[in-house]
């Protein structure tokens, strides 16, 4: 009778997290407070494509000995609400974005994303617990002038508490979400500023230009 | 006090098989440090003017 409640006591002490937690995409806006986008367009393809290794959970739960003992859920499809994000900041910084079809203009540009990990792990430390979220998304880039270019994006997010508790779970997906979401939006506008033509509107910005000096 | 000590061994082996996130120093590795182009947009007459 001793053995299974010393057993039975070392399960509970050591934390065991058998219910499942369910994450969501941040409450708030993300910001990133980038701007450049000077109304070129682009077509990002909503929802990413999912190539992720493990699609049926998000995460998962462990004890304090470090066992898989339940599922971390999202409460949405990540391949939708990050490319969701990525086009509402994209618009914030300036572009003008279509999220299907194909660009019509040569130099337009279309993106396509995809998702190959989104993974929340609790890990455990000797005094603390830091949930840690990995995401990883590669974009490609393409138009129909020429332009082929790839990109890989790789963030952890964290956050660090004393237990393994539900609530640690939401502020280490939002940091990890917030800094990809940022590393895109930087990068589209660096490939975007490498090549000014990209996007914009040939020609008649210029004859428009000419015709009001000319008036002038 | 034998079969605590095995029971203790079997969690804690168990427990080291399971590990999805990467270690945060390798982050860097799996990040591109920018765009690798295939190939470059060719340029037409009214970009060259621009």
């Amino acid at each position: 009778m001793r053995l299974p409640v010393i057993v039975l006591g070392c399960l509970i002490l050591s934390a065991c997290a058998f219910t499942n937690v369910t994450v969501n995409p941040p409450a708030s806006r993300v910001s990133t407070q980038l701007s450049g986008g000077d109304g070129r367009e682009l077509v990002v393809h909503t929802p990413f494509a999912d190539e992720r290794a493990v699609r049926q959970r998000c995460g998962m739960m462990k004890n304090g000995y470090n066992m898989d003992t339940a599922s971390v859920l999202c409460s949405s499809d990540p391949t939708g609400w990050l490319a969701d994000l990525l086009v509402a900041e994209l618009r914030a910084a300036g572009f003008k974005v279509m999220t299907e079809g194909v660009t019509s203009k040569s130099n337009g540009v279309m993106i396509d994303g995809v998702l190959l990990k989104f993974f929340v792990e609790p890990v455990i430390g000797f005094s603390t617990v830091t949930v840690e979220t990995d995401i990883h998304i590669k974009l490609v880039a393409t138009s129909k002038n020429g332009l082929n270019a790839e990109r890989s994006f790789f963030v952890k997010g964290s956050n660090s508490a004393l237990t393994g508790m539900a609530s640690n779970f939401q502020p280490s997906v939002d940091d990890a979400t917030k800094m990809v979401i940022k590393d895109m939006v930087s990068a589209i506008l660096t490939l975007m500023n490498r090549y000014p033509e990209l996007g914009m509107n040939n020609g008649h910005g210029d004859q428009m230009h000419i015709t009001l000096l000319t008036r002038g | 006090m034998k079969r605590l000590v095995l029971i203790f061994f079997v969690f804690v082996i168990v427990g080291c098989a399971r590990h999805v996130v990467i270690l945060p120093e390798e982050v860097a590795q799996r990040n591109s440090a920018d765009w690798i182009i295939k190939s470059e947009p060719i340029k037409t007459q009214t970009d060259q003017k621009m």
